[in-house]
């Protein structure tokens, strides 16, 4: 079923390989191929769970200032990947590095990040005592007073964890994965349960970590949320990688576009056109999914000059996945047995 | 998989986070310093944990102590100076197992334990924070019985001992921290308080920290010196002139041993904790 | 906000500090007694008499447990407590000579300035742990002991008639190894029972109380002897008894057992208040209305003082005799020793001995002699090097009396301070345990007997009681019987059969109306038994037992006849003391043969 996702990304990479095959010498620091070095790396990790299998022989490297957007739906094995890059869990089989170092290693955790789903922290603390509590873990963080300002919480230093909004309970769990200065950061699902505003909030605050140069793995199945920060996404499922690329190649090459219209165009004939993935009518609507919305356009109000309501959507990652996920069915029921 | 691949990822002491050999000790006592702060913090605020803790020893002092037990002698002591001694031992127990156990138990159900395992805390500094906020809480109850007990109870000792009572009943409740630690990382978050209680309130009784042992019932009075609470409290009864049924010796031993046993389990369920997070 | 927290800590720190600075303490008092011993005290300008004779003005110093220094002035090393001692003269403690030390005997002594017991028979086991507990010093609170653990006495004789089974000495083969056996279990000297021969008691015959004295001898041990009458005395003395325990009282002494006393070097403890009682008249100086000793005299000491012993006949010309015989003996040289044997009828631990001085000086003795007679002599005639004088290097067993006893011995009773080992006495007043002794409940109605049990509105219950305690063959059995009198349900009946065996035989129904039996309850809200009885038209006894009456009940007795019949029995007339009674018993006896009595409807009001 690979074989979907490696056609998607051909223009990509001419020679084929997938990301993150390659044997590292050096655990971590491995140059891969016209690439930043790797930094964290999931080599042929397989995780179970009793006789659950979370994920499946899977590769995942994260390269230096990039921002990975870890993609899929729930129960896809995105967390249970983020803790084995934290060194909370060990992996059944495969080899997991963090800045070449074992994840669970002092030397690794000093210098990473992390924000995980988790209900809170203790709600009688103040942002200040929480932040200069965990900046005190490591060696070389930044001034609180710093910190607070990336997380947009300057003016807040004496309120309550218990007495802060939704949004800015977020941000102070923000605060916490980067006051320690890290050079990686990991973010599981950072949004989830936020209101729009709030959401784009703490986007910011993620951008200015990126732009700074930081290394971001954030996790997410809102899938409008990669889009927005990651420079790759990689789209997992049932443990497994089901696709990788640019938020474009991954919008572009997954689905396409729908196209919706009212017109006497038969069915058949539009399902002949190139490009054209399917077709469906109701009543005297006609809808169709294509690759690229402005050949089959052209043709539509070539054929029928009164076609009226005419409507193109650029597919988002949410119909992405859905189709991506989807050709994956056989796959994943074998994974899960 | 390979047995290469294997080896290198197999737990391997030499990078577990605990204290690193070349640890920079300065900051690790600033971690010390400012985690103890955070969890002295976190007590002072949250009146519903601490109040209960607080009151019930004080509570039951005043109660059979002040008001019912008040002229009555058992052996050498007033029932007042006696009651100081054991109601002092359950608070002390009662403060260390909610602090370590459901405090544990509770915050890990919100997932602040597993945020701090990621980051670089040496776990030893973070329970080495909790035992001294153990140890204050421990000492403000005893602070609270001895003010009870010395200002309205007419209890009167030399120095030595009330401060010797004092030193022996925080130090010998931290056998109970570690009792308490087992049962942090055993129970749920809701199932905590209950089995904490359901321990502590019945062991209470039996070891005699609410009825005299003289006064126990046959039964109990077999069962309570193999209770560790019984040694506790025994010992601080010497130190107040009570008659005594077991001797330093047998109680240091005991608890010790006990000591030994919760830490093993403890930290059995400490890593049992760890393995099973997704 | 570094400092902030340094401040916060220190202020704390300092709180806490101040707070256990300033939770109560033990008042100095108590701390005095326990922090600072050994301690220096120092008697100034004190009358002495150190066990021999009298110094007008003395300073005596105290180290610890034991007497420093004595001298007309003495420079007292700094934080000594120092005593003033004009118009108080100092002696040395008390010494009984001869006692039974039962219960809490040794604690009761002390508290009238008798620092040592000497003990003529009690349970071996009892003194063995008594002598154990003064070697490791843990006797401060009580009167040191010395005893001769189980007495020598025949086969039924003096001696086993209380109720505890000892071993006895049927010839003198077995006296060798009798003795040997009593100084294993660590009996301090040997007393022997003897009498004559076709007396009221079998008695072991003169061979055998020869052997005894002769194998106590070969063991370095002391034999002392109890005679009643002059010809045992003779005999005792001729077979070298070191010491006779009671000094006879049937015959005049006449010159050759004076002169055999003196040539043998025996002493005598003349117990002259228990020949007293002996003589009728117990408590012969009104010890317990002395206003010097009354307040330390308990209810029950107090009953005991004025008691003589149920059917014992009273003779009241043995004083006389006894008083002769121990001034003769004290002018022919022989050592006299006061001893009380305390707690019989008429005696009480250590009020009694004041009373012996007291008979001792109107028998003739020198107050001077007296003294001695309750100190050195004592000490030296078995061998209490340690005591019995004030001198230099001696234990400070002390007793501060206020005025001079030399003069007048009754000054001996008005005690200012008592030491033993150096460690002051804290004297208990003798109703001290009155204030929380629980009263009788305001209920008049006893006991119905008509719910189908055996039980009773408070206290304890009802209980057979019959002399088999004391070696008695009387039998009783309590039942409840239908109908009771009155057209009641029940009633209960009391059958048995009183049988010789015990001089005084008894059997009937006790009960307790404390929680515990023979806790004693205050009964003055009450005055009298209503009650009704039928029997077998036999004379029967309502027995009261309370402290004010000491071990020996007192009774009123009443005929139960063929009908039911009521009967009212004044406690006040039985007692004048109710605050402490402990039991009350319907009984048979003495008369003996086969009883049946029943009794319903009991009210105490």
């Amino acid at each position: 079923m690979l074989s979907v996702v490696d056609e998607a990304l051909t223009d990509e990479r001419q020679d084929g390989t997938r990301p993150g095959n390659e044997p590292s010498m050096i655990p971590g620091t491995s140059i891969l191929p016209g690439g930043a070095p790797s930094i964290a790396r999931l080599d042929g990790v397989t995780k179970y769970y009793g006789k659950v299998t979370a994920l499946d022989q899977i590769h995942l490297d994260i390269r230096a200032g990039e921002v990975v957007g870890l993609l899929g739906p729930n129960g896809a094995g995105k967390t249970t990947a983020i803790h084995l890059l934290l060194g909370l869990l060990r992996p059944t089989t495969g080899m997991t590095s963090t800045l070449g170092h074992e994840p669970w290693s002092m030397a690794a955790r000093t210098r990473t990040g992390a924000m995980l789903q988790i209900a809170k922290v203790p709600d009688t603390l103040t942002v200040r005592e929480h932040v200069e509590l965990t900046a005190s873990y490591y060696p070389a963080s930044p001034p609180v007073q710093e910190t607070l300002a990336h997380a947009g919480l300057t003016g807040l230093e004496t309120r309550l964890f218990g007495r802060l909004s939704g949004g800015q309970k977020q941000r102070l769990m923000f605060a916490l994965a980067i006051c320690g200065g890290p050079e990686l950061l990991f973010l599981d699902e950072p949004t989830v349960g936020l209101d729009v505003e709030a959401r784009r909030e703490l986007w910011q605050c993620i951008r200015r970590m990126a732009d700074a140069g930081r290394t971001v793995l954030l996790t997410t199945h809102h899938l409008e949320e990669a889009d927005a920060l990651a420079s790759r996404i990689v789209v997992i499922d049932h443990g497994r990688v089901v696709a990788e690329g640019t938020p474009e190649q991954i919008k572009r090459h997954a689905v396409g576009s729908h196209i919706r219209c009212t017109t006497r165009i038969e069915e058949a004939t539009a399902a002949g056109w190139p490009g054209v993935s399917s077709v469906e009518r109701s009543g005297a609507t006609l809808r169709l999914v294509a690759d690229q919305a402005e050949p089959v356009v052209r043709r539509l109000l070539d054929l029928d000059a009164e076609l009226a309501d005419l409507e193109v959507k650029s597919a988002g990652l949410e119909e992405a996945l859905v189709s991506l996920t989807h050709g994956n069915d056989n796959t994943s029921e074998e994974v899960i047995a | 998989m390979n047995a290469a691949t294997e080896s290198l990822n197999a737990p391997d002491s030499s990078s577990a986070p605990v204290f690193h050999r070349r640890a920079p000790r300065r900051r690790y006592l600033r971690i010390f310093g400012l985690e103890t702060r955070a969890e002295l913090m976190k007590m002072v605020r949250m009146p519903a944990f601490v109040v209960p803790a607080f009151a019930f020893p004080l509570m039951f002092y005043a109660l059979f102590g002040l008001a019912f037990g008040r002229g009555q002698e058992i052996g050498p002591v007033t029932m007042l100076g006696y009651l100081l001694a054991t109601y002092g031992a359950f608070g002390v127990i009662g403060a260390n197992l909610f602090s370590f156990g459901v405090g544990i138990a509770v915050e890990r159900g919100q997932g602040w334990m597993l945020l701090k395992r990621a980051m670089p805390l040496p776990p030893l500094i973070h329970f080495l924070a909790r035992m001294v906020v153990g140890m204050v809480f421990s000492l403000l109850i005893l602070v609270g019985l001895f003010a009870l007990g010395g200002f309205f109870g007419g209890v009167a000792l030399p120095l030595p001992a009330w401060v010797k009572l004092a030193a022996w009943l925080t130090v010998g409740g931290l056998p109970f921290a570690a009792f308490g630690l087992f049962f942090g990382y055993l129970c749920g978050p809701n199932s905590a308080p209950a089995v904490i209680n359901l321990l502590y309130l019945p062991l209470s009784f039996a070891s005699g920290l609410w009825m005299p042992y003289e006064v126990l019932p046959g039964f109990f009075k077999a069962l309570a010196p193999w209770l560790p609470a019984f040694h506790l409290a025994q010992q601080g009864l010497g130190i107040v002139g009570a008659e005594t049924h077991a001797s330093w010796t047998q109680s240091i031993v005991y608890l010790s041993a006990f000591t030994v046993v919760s830490l093993v389990a403890g930290i059995a369920a400490y890593r049992r904790d760890q393995e099973s997070w997704g | 906000m570094k400092t902030k927290e340094i401040v916060i800590a220190v202020l704390l720190a300092t709180g806490l500090v101040t707070f256990f600075l300033l939770l109560p303490r033990p008042a100095p008092v108590a701390q005095a007694a326990d922090d600072t011993f050994p301690t220096h005290l120092l008697f100034e300008g004190v009358r002495l008499f150190d066990g021999e004779r009298l110094h007008e003005s003395m300073d005596v110093l105290v180290e610890g447990e034991t007497i420093a220094a004595i001298a007309p002035h003495l420079a007292p090393p700094s934080g000594t407590k120092v005593v003033d001692g004009r118009g108080k003269t100092l002696l040395p403690g008390l010494i009984d000579a001869h006692t039974h030390t039962w219960g809490d005997a040794l604690e009761r002594a002390l508290h009238f300035g008798v620092t040592t017991e000497i003990d003529m028979f009690t349970d071996a086991a009892s003194a063995a742990e008594v002598r154990a507990q003064q070697k490791r010093g843990e006797a401060h609170g009580r009167a040191d002991l010395v005893s001769a653990g189980t007495l020598v006495t025949a086969p039924g004789g003096h001696g086993t008639e209380y109720g505890i089974a000892i071993p006895t000495l049927d010839d003198p083969a077995g006296a060798d190894a009798f003795v040997a056996d009593r100084l294993a279990e660590g009996s301090d000297f040997i007393k022997i029972v003897y009498g004559e021969a076709g007396g009221h008691w079998p008695t072991l015959d003169a061979a055998t109380l020869g052997a005894v004295i002769t194998a106590a001898h070969e063991r370095e041990a002391l034999a002392v002897v109890h005679v009643s009458n002059r010809e045992a005395a003779r005999t005792a003395l001729d077979l070298g008894a070191d010491g006779l325990v009671h000094i006879w009282s049937d015959r005049p002494p006449d010159d050759e057992i004076l002169a055999l006393a003196a040539k043998h070097g025996a002493f005598v403890i003349p117990t002259l208040s228990v020949i007293a009682m002996m003589a009728g008249q117990p408590n012969l100086t009104a010890l317990d209305e002395d206003p010097a000793l009354a307040a330390y005299i308990t209810p029950a000491e107090a009953g005991t003082l004025t008691q003589t012993i149920a059917g014992l006949p009273l003779r009241a010309e043995r004083l006389e005799v006894a008083r002769q015989a121990t001034v003769a003996l004290a002018e022919a040289g022989v050592p006299i020793l006061a001893g009380t044997d305390a707690p019989n009828p008429g005696t009480a631990h250590g009020a009694s001995l004041h009373g012996e001085l007291s008979l001792l000086v109107e028998a003739g003795l020198t107050p001077t002699a007296a003294l001695a007679a309750a100190t050195s002599v004592p000490a030296r005639a078995f061998g209490l090097d340690d005591r019995g004088r004030v001198a230099s290097g001696l234990r400070a067993d002390l007793v501060l009396v206020d005025g001079d006893p030399t003069q007048d011995i009754r000054r001996t009773r008005h005690i200012v301070g008592i030491w033993k080992a150096g460690r002051a006495v804290e004297r208990r007043r003798g109703d001290a345990d009155l204030a929380d002794r629980a009263s009788a409940p305001d209920v008049a109605v006893f006991a119905r007997f008509d719910d189908g049990e055996l039980d009773a509105a408070y206290g304890h219950g009802w209980q057979s009681t019959t002399d088999g305690m004391m070696g008695g063959q009387s039998t009783v059995t309590l039942e409840l019987v239908s109908p009771g009198a009155a057209g009641s349900v029940g009633a209960l009946s009391l059958r048995g059969s009183i049988r010789a065996g015990f001089p005084f035989p008894w059997a009937g129904g006790m009960i307790f109306p404390g929680a515990e039996p023979m806790t004693p309850v205050d009964f003055s809200s009450k005055q009298e038994v209503v009650f009704l009885a039928r029997g077998d038209g036999a004379s029967y006894r309502l027995m009261l037992f309370a402290e004010s009456l000491g071990q020996i009940p007192a009774s009123a007795s009443f005929t139960a006849g063929e009908v039911w019949a009521e009967h009212r029995i004044s406690l006040r007339d039985l007692a004048k003391d109710l605050r402490g009674v402990w039991g009350l018993a319907f009984a048979a006896g003495p008369s003996q043969g086969d009883f049946e009595l029943m009794i319903d409807q009991v009210s105490i009001q």
